[in-house]
This record gives structure tokens, C-alpha cells and sequence, in this order.
């Protein structure tokens, strides 16, 4: 066997020979990488991203959501339908019922999602009314820019107040104070009282994992002005969603499983399949886990891709590799002819295939950090560049080159001395 | 020239002949019945019919035929590119016949030293390179395969070109680098194919006396080639046809090429 270090040599000087085709045959594997590196970057950040969101929604909370049996095909709404019959979907009383039976709990919050119009004067303002009551903010971790959250007369009064989250103001009320001021909600004239800090994890609301869609665009209202003014049934206390906050984030697994039996008994679902009940009891810490599962499949289908493209790579590896060795004959037959073995010819080749994947692996990973780069320029997307992915992405590279490499080089091995001298 | 016909087809070496009792030691090259059929698709086509021959160490013997007579078939079996399909041959005491690719590997690398028609250098690398180039074969770290290239170069009076590429040589050159390179391992034997095929006759001329001067060092050389001429340069050429030998001569009075190379003589 040759010494390692002549054998990279050699295997370089083959590539210099030849530097526009390398070059070219390297494009495959360089792209491949590139992709990988990129893609686990995207990946990484989005993950990041979804995490700030989840820790902005309180690891200690609990979210039951009442589903709207109005939404969906006809099929499955005639399911809902039949599943509402039994209950009258969450309700104020069902909540305070929660609490009392279960002590894990500390306290809650409703939310009442209605479809409102609002206009600020005469312009229309995009933006989701939720009505829900003075926990709110506390269970929520929120924070207020300016002026002050719902305190409880707001609630016992139902009065005509608001606080709005920061995209509404700016796009309302630009640089003046919003406090004051009023919007029109369906109708009726809303004072401003306060305005939320803008969350920083939704930079942008890309991602649709959880409810916060429309997280800078929500305009909070009593719940009791909701239930009162905005509902057909002026008596009905249903909510479209309660938040329950526990005591510790390790109690949070045992508490939903109260709640879910809680909410199994009132709405008479204990034989239900979990996935045709009329609520649903979720864990912000199981989203997280959800999120990595959805992250997971991305990752499979982006490695798939980027795999893809490292074979197709490699195919071309093979291909130039293929024609060097008929193009080089001559050499091998002087190496034979002073006394190389065919592992020899061999190992000279493979090293070449290798030192082509290993530095189309590092340009690949080069232009993956560029590529990162400017997907955050232009998309403004949360990027993470992991170096393991780097290390992954050269490691694939270089089986390439073992895997593409190998075939050429045992041709070349394998060749007859006097054929390969002959060649011309 | 003159030159004799010797009465023994190859039977026994002249030495050994006149020592009575044959010291198998002296040889370099011993072969008999020496086959080498090529298989093709309608059977195989006999390249070589059973040649028996040797060559002693030291001397300087020239293998003669018309083209298709089995010369290069011959040269390549006795270089151990190709293997016989019958017969035996012992090269230096090692039977080879018998050896697997890679043991005739390293018997080419060791024993054997290879001057072409077409020098086969490799262009992309330097001469220091090519001359070292079986050394990195025979396993030598760098720095002393390079030492004994460089050695070899300015013995052979291309020590101020060192770094050239083989393309920037001149024909008698580039001869002479592959001479450098087929002796920077000390081989047994040297063989060369039509060695001064593709050079002009004075060029031609100087590669001759270098082999001359080799020869006198107590290089063993077995060159082919169709030129009677440049067979002169040898103490004895053996004549084949259809792949048998068809007469041994010993040359008398060998020519003698008139240019010595300077430091040729150092290699002794």
C-alpha cells in the first residue's frame, strides 16, 4: 500500500489536470451540500422560531378548544352536529367547574372569538375581535405598551372598552396615542384603553402551528360586551376557548388529563374517539413535541431531496471519472508497468473521486452558509446554521465518492498493463 | 560488423557451457519452452511457440524479428507485463510463472527497469517525479525517492532540469529520463522496446552509448528491436521468427557508439 499522503497527492494532481472538469463534475455534489446545509439552517430556525412562540404562550398552560361544528364538509359536519347534541360546547360555568375540581389549577381565561366588523372612522381595519376577561393577560404573560389592561368593572359593567395589539395601532393610528380614541366595533363605539406589546416570536406569522395566526392583530374586548352585544343568544355563556393555567409546568400532563375527563362528563363523550369529541385539551409542551414531529417530516423530505441530488451528484462523479480512466490509460499502464498493483490503481482513483466530493463537500458548504444568508435577507426568516449539519452534509459527500467512485476505480485497476501502454 | 552464428540454440548459456557445471546464480533471464498464445474469439492465436533462452548478468543482448515474430510478445513476457501460457521462466532466481498480479507487481518493480519507444513519462509531472516514480512503488518515503531521482537525473546529465516537464525536453532527453527512471531502483535487468525508434540517428547514437556505458557499469540489457544496426550495439542478438528463436549470434566486435556520457561511469 502507498503511503496516504502521495496517494492524496497524486489524486489532487489527477484533479488539477483536469480543473474545469472537476469543477463541473463537483457542481452535483456542491449543490447537494448546499441545499442540506441551507435547508437544516431554514429548518433550525423555524424550530427556534416555533419555540420562542410556544414559551410565549406559557408552558404551564392549557388550552381547551371548543370546535366549531359550522366548519367542515357536510359529512363531518353532520358528526358535529350529532357530538353537539349532547353538550352546549365550553362554557363559563364549565370553567369554573375545572377549577373547583381540579387543584393543579391556578386560575383560567376564556376567549371569545366573534366575526365583527371594526372601522377606525370610516377606513376598515383588519383585525380579529376576541372578547375574554382581566386574567387574561396574567395567564398570558403579556405585556402592555401603553395604558392599562381590562380591570374588573370593564368585565361586571360589560363596558365599551378595548385594547388592541400593536399592528392595529400602527396601522390606525400611526404616531399618536391610540389612548382615548375610539373604534368602531359592529356598530358600536369602542374606547381604546390600552395597547400590547408586540409579541416578537410572530415576525411575520409564518408559521400556522398553533392559533396565533393573527397574533399583532387581535383586538381584545370584555367578554362580557361580547357575550351581551354580539351573540344571538344574549344569555349563553359559551366561549370558543379557555385557557387554564396550572400551578406548576410539571403538573400540566396530570391536569389535562383531569380536564379531559371533566369535559368527557359534561359533554356526555366518553365513547367518543378523541378526534370527533367537540373540544380538544392541548398541552403548549405537546405542541412543541407536534412542531418537531411536522419539523421531523421536513427534515425527511428536505433530506430526501438533498439526497437526491447528492446521487445525482455522485452519478456525475462517476461519469467523469469514468472518462478519465479511459483517458488515462496510458498512465496507468506506466504505473503498472513500474510496479503499481491493481489496489494500487485503485486506491489512486478512489482518492481522486474522493478528493473531488470532499471539495465539492466544503464549497458546498460554503455556498449553503450563502444561501442561508440570503433567504434571510430576502424572506427576513429566522435562520440557525447548525455546524453538524456541515459535518453530515461532507460525511454523505465523501460516501459518495466511495460509493460513485469505487466502479471507475476498479476498472482502472483491472486494466492490462500492455492495453493501457498501447493506448494512445 | 561481424558476427558469428552460435551453434546452440540456446540450450545451454555460452558460460555455463564453458564452466562445465552451470551456475544458475549468473543468470538473469532463464526461460524454457517459453509459451504465450493470445485468446481471441475463434481459439488462440500462438504468439510466442516455446523459446528457451538466457541472458547473463552483465551482458548486453538485442532481440531481432521482423514485426508479428513474437519480439514484443517476448519482451513482454520477459517484463512480466504479460504471462506466459506455458513453459517456464526464473528471473533473477524467482520462478515467475507461477506469481500472482501483484507478486509481478513487485517483481517489475524490482527487478525489472523499462525503457520504452515512446519514453512514456507522465507529462503533468516534473522529471524528478517520473524518475521516482517505481521508487513511491517500492514504498520510499518522499524525501528519499526524490534524492535518489535527483542522483539519478545529474548522473545522467540532466541534473539542471530537475523540475521540467516532459513535454519541454527534446526526444534524446526525455530517452534519457526513462533510462534514469528505469534505474533508480537497480533493477536486475533493463529491457528496452525499440528504444531509439523515435529519435533521429544521432540521438540515436547517444542513447547507445549511454546503454554502452551502462553496460560496461555491469547493467544487464535486453533491447528489441528491427534495426540490425542498433543490434550491433550488443554482444548478442537473438533472431525470432513466428515465435520461435531462428538463431542466436554472438556479435564479435560489438559497434561502438562513440559519444560517452559524462558520469555515466559513476553508476559502477
Amino acid at each position: 500500500m502507498i503511503e496516504w499522503g502521495n496517494a492524496v497527492r497524486i489524486g489532487l494532481m489527477g484533479l488539477a489536470v483536469h480543473k474545469f472538469r472537476a469543477a463541473l463534475s463537483m457542481l452535483g455534489i456542491i449543490f447537494g451540500v448546499a441545499s442540506v446545509v441551507a435547508v437544516i439552517a431554514v429548518s433550525e430556525g423555524a424550530r427556534g422560531e416555533v419555540l420562542k412562540q410556544l414559551a410565549a404562550m406559557g408552558v404551564n398552560n392549557i388550552m381547551v378548544t371548543g370546535l366549531d361544528w359550522r366548519s367542515g364538509g357536510s359529512e363531518t359536519r353532520d358528526i358535529k352536529k350529532k357530538a353537539r347534541l349532547g353538550s352546549n360546547g365550553l362554557t363559563l360555568r364549565e370553567a369554573e367547574a375545572a377549577l373547583a375540581h381540579c387543584r393543579l389549577l391556578v386560575t383560567y381565561a376564556p376567549l371569545r372569538k366573534v366575526q365583527a366588523s371594526i372601522r377606525s372612522g370610516e377606513t376598515p381595519v383588519s383585525a380579529d375581535v376576541v372578547g375574554t376577561t382581566p386574567a387574561f393577560l396574567g395567564v398570558m404573560g403579556y405585556r402592555l405598551r401603553e395604558g392599562r389592561w381590562f380591570l374588573p368593572p370593564d368585565e361586571k359593567e360589560a363596558r365599551r372598552v378595548c385594547v388592541i395589539e400593536d399592528t392595529i395601532r400602527q396601522e390606525c393610528f400611526k404616531l399618536e396615542s391610540p389612548l382615548g380614541r375610539t373604534l368602531v366595533i359592529d356598530h358600536e363605539p369602542y374606547e381604546v384603553v390600552g395597547v400590547l406589546e408586540s409579541k416578537e416570536a410572530s415576525s411575520d406569522q409564518k408559521y400556522e402551528v398553533i392559533d396565533i395566526k393573527q397574533l399583532n392583530r387581535r383586538c381584545y374586548i370584555p367578554l362580557a360586551a361580547t357575550l351581551a352585544r354580539m351573540t344571538q343568544e344574549p344569555l349563553s355563556d359559551q366561549v370558543s376557548e379557555i385557557i387554564f393555567q396550572c400551578r406548576s409546568s410539571r403538573d400540566v400532563h396530570a391536569a389535562a388529563a383531569v380536564l379531559n375527563r371533566c369535559f368527557d362528563a359534561w359533554h356526555n363523550m366518553e365513547s367518543w374517539r378523541p378526534d370527533d369529541k367537540d373540544f380538544k385539551v392541548r398541552v403548549a409542551q405537546d405542541l412543541v413535541k407536534q412542531t418537531e414531529a411536522s419539523q421531523r417530516i421536513f427534515n425527511y423530505v428536505m433530506g430526501c431531496s438533498a439526497g437526491i441530488s447528492l446521487v445525482v451528484g455522485g452519478i456525475g462523479i462517476m461519469n467523469i471519472m469514468l472518462a478519465n480512466v479511459t483517458e488515462r490509460r496510458r498512465e496507468i499502464g506506466i504505473r503498472r508497468a513500474v510496479g503499481a498493483t491493481q489496489h494500487d490503481i485503485l486506491r489512486q482513483f478512489l482518492f481522486e473521486s474522493l478528493s473531488i466530493c470532499l471539495l465539492g463537500g466544503l464549497m458546498g458548504c460554503l455556498l449553503g452558509v450563502g444561501f442561508t444568508w440570503l433567504v434571510q435577507y430576502w424572506t427576513q426568516w429566522q435562520t440557525v446554521l447548525a455546524w453538524w449539519s456541515m459535518f453530515v452534509a461532507l460525511a454523505v459527500s465523501l460516501l459518495d465518492g466511495v460509493a460513485f467512485g469505487t466502479y471507475p476505480a476498479w476498472q482502472a485497476g483491472k486494466l492490462d498493463p500492455i492495453e493501457a501502454l498501447r493506448y494512445e | 560488423m561481424s558476427a558469428t552464428p552460435a551453434p546452440d540454440n540456446e540450450t545451454l548459456p555460452p558460460a555455463a557451457a564453458a564452466d562445465a557445471a552451470p551456475v544458475r546464480d549468473d543468470l538473469v533471464i532463464a526461460t524454457q519452452d517459453l509459451a504465450k498464445a493470445y485468446v481471441m474469439e475463434g481459439g488462440g492465436v500462438p504468439a510466442l511457440c516455446g523459446v528457451s533462452m538466457h541472458v547473463r548478468r552483465g551482458e548486453f543482448v538485442s532481440i531481432m524479428g521482423q514485426s508479428g515474430s513474437g519480439k514484443s510478445t517476448l519482451l513482454h513476457v520477459l517484463g512480466c507485463l504479460h504471462r506466459a501460457s506455458g513453459g517456464s521462466y526464473r528471473l533473477d532466481g524467482i520462478e515467475v510463472t507461477d506469481l500472482n498480479d501483484d507478486e509481478l507487481s513487485v517483481v517489475r518493480n524490482q527487478k525489472i527497469g523499462f525503457v520504452f519507444q515512446k519514453f512514456n513519462l507522465l507529462p503533468h509531472e516534473d522529471i524528478v517525479e517520473n524518475v521516482a516514480l517505481p521508487l513511491v512503488y517500492a514504498r520510499q518515503p518522499r524525501h528519499e525517492r526524490l534524492a535518489a531521482a535527483k542522483r539519478m537525473l545529474q548522473v545522467i546529465g540532466l541534473g539542471d532540469r530537475l523540475h521540467h516537464k516532459p513535454g519541454e525536453l527534446s526526444g534524446g532527453q526525455s530517452q534519457r529520463v526513462a533510462i534514469a527512471r528505469a534505474l533508480v531502483t537497480e533493477p536486475a535487468v533493463i529491457l528496452a522496446d525499440e528504444p531509439t525508434g523515435n529519435l533521429d540517428s544521432v540521438t540515436g547514437l547517444e542513447i547507445m552509448a549511454l546503454f554502452q556505458a551502462l553496460h560496461r557499469a555491469g547493467r544487464t540489457i535486453v533491447q528489441v528491436t528491427h534495426d540490425r544496426e542498433k543490434a550491433e550495439y550488443g554482444q548478442r542478438i537473438i533472431h525470432l521468427k513466428d515465435g520461435l528463436i531462428s538463431e542466436v549470434e554472438v556479435v564479435v566486435s560489438p559497434r561502438r557508439a562513440e559519444q560517452v556520457v559524462s558520469g555515466v561511469e559513476v553508476l559502477a
